[in-house]
């Protein structure tokens, strides 16, 4: 990939997207939106990060199906990525929503929210997956281990998703993206959170690699 | 007179010794043989069940202290299948953890993997184990909850058709991470943290179908629902387990 989008270009390319999206919610935007009021702005953070960590945590899933499959540690390495951004985009759309909940509800959590909670449950499977990461300390069974709890906590989204359903209640508006304005603007959104979260897993994968790649020359000195 | 010295009487056979090889047992016999062994050797230890019943009782006991049950009222409709699951939860992850941790002992689970079984076979027959002993500890866990809170006597059948599947459902994914967790420092705590958020789906879907249960004693009005889904998870949990298992437990 470095040689078909290179680091600095992807940089200004996700700097220029961001920019862009901070312009488009400035200008392009309408400022509020009947019933839900001024407060729906920061649905053009909040849904980005949605929708991206979910799009990471799913190809967390299928790396990790790669790795038990060939092997090379590699595809260890680019799930173990994808993982830490799905959280961190997790973490970041639980704590826009939050706010624009207290703003839109009343309150800062909803109980029988469908999307809140399956973001919720998201996270600690994400948050366990890490920890699970921490607490072994031979490679190669880590990767193993992760692995195998990558592909479940993956297969269990839907399962959630699922299950929440019989909870019923929808109090995410779903009316939000009916004017060309915030279309527009979401989609910028959407491809410039993209290409951030991509540029910080390459980031992430270069800095693991380069951590293994250590750990492997520590070894062999301390072994001769 | 002979100068050949006579061979000792104690001289072992030479015939058959060494060559005899092991008789292959099938799939499903594998699964039982393990099943019994480690049903034999909770008889002989009892270590596992009475921890996970007295474990169950107690924590049934303390959240009664807090919700203060009202015999069949509004405070068993509303609190007590989250009670219920709760306790039954916590205790039986006793039981998922000590799975694999009973084997921990004199290489016992190298033995295990050692044998000239399929290794899948080993995880159904945990699975077997598990799921008797956690179906023992249910079975005094209810009739305690029954005692407490009174609950129409009606719903029972289908909350017993509930306990059943969520059981599996728990056991199946338990078993793959208590194979992976139970060498682990640390381990006994991992394995909640990596199971209860994977069991989150299966509880609201058991709360959910529990709580008309509890409020009338009547069926939820979609009982198919919650047993099918509750039924397919089970079918996917059962199916990443036998897929992955052999992959935690390879040397």
């Amino acid at each position: 990939m470095g040689k078909v989008l290179p680091i600095p270009v992807h940089m200004l390319l996700a700097l220029g997207g961001c920019i862009a999206t901070l312009g488009c919610v400035a200008w392009v935007a309408p400022y509020e939106i009947p019933g839900i009021l001024h407060s729906y702005l920061i649905f053009f953070i909040h849904l980005p990060n949605a929708v991206n960590y979910l799009l990471f945590f799913i190809l967390g899933g299928i790396f990790s199906i790669v790795y038990l499959v060939k092997r090379d540690p590699k595809w260890d390495v680019y799930a173990q990525s994808c993982f830490v951004m799905a959280l961190v985009g997790c973490t970041a759309a639980i704590a826009t929503g939050s706010p624009w909940a207290k703003a839109a509800w009343g309150h800062w959590w909803i109980w029988n929210d469908p999307r809140l909670l399956t973001v919720a449950i998201s996270w600690f499977f994400l948050a366990s997956y890490h920890m699970l990461r921490w607490s072994v300390p031979e490679p190669d069974k880590r990767a193993r281990y992760a692995a195998v709890f990558g592909i479940v906590a993956t297969l269990n989204v839907p399962a959630v998703h699922f299950a929440i359903r019989v909870l019923g209640s929808q109090l995410h508006p779903m009316n939000v993206t009916k004017s060309p304005e915030v279309r527009i603007t979401v989609r910028v959104g959407l491809l410039s959170f993209f290409l951030l979260y991509l540029l910080i897993v390459r980031l992430l994968v270069r800095s693991e690699t380069a951590s293994r790649q250590m750990e492997e020359c520590r070894r062999i000195v301390y072994e001769t | 007179m002979s100068t050949m010295p006579t061979q000792p009487r104690s001289a072992p056979a030479t015939s058959n010794r060494g060559s005899e090889e092991p008789t292959p047992i099938g799939f499903l016999a594998a699964v039982v043989e393990v099943t019994r062994r480690d049903l034999r050797r909770e008889w002989r230890s009892r270590e596992t069940v009475p921890s996970m019943v007295l474990f169950a009782l107690l924590v049934l006991f303390i959240f009664s202290l807090g919700a203060q049950p009202d015999f069949g009222g509004e405070v068993t409709g509303r609190f007590g299948p989250a009670v219920l699951w709760v306790t039954l939860f916590f205790a039986a992850s006793i039981g998922v953890h000590q799975m694999f941790a009973a084997e921990s002992r004199d290489g016992a689970f190298t033995g295990l993997l050692a044998a000239p079984i399929d290794r899948t076979a080993i995880y159904l027959g945990k699975i077997g184990s598990c799921y008797a002993f956690s179906g023992a500890m249910t079975g005094v866990a209810l009739a305690m909850f029954y005692l407490f809170y009174e609950p129409p006597i009606a719903g029972l059948p289908f909350l017993l058709v509930l306990v059943a599947c969520v059981l599996f459902d728990y056991i199946a994914v338990g078993a793959l991470l208590s194979a992976m967790t139970f060498s682990l420092r640390g381990g006994e705590v991992l394995l909640r943290l990596l199971l209860f958020p994977l069991m989150i789906p299966v509880f609201i879907l058991a709360v959910q179908a529990t709580e008309p249960l509890m409020r009338t004693g009547a069926l939820p009005p979609d009982p198919v629902v919650p047993v099918g889904g509750l039924v397919g998870l089970g079918a996917l949990y059962l199916a990443a387990g036998t897929m992955l298992f052999e992959k935690v437990v390879e040397e």
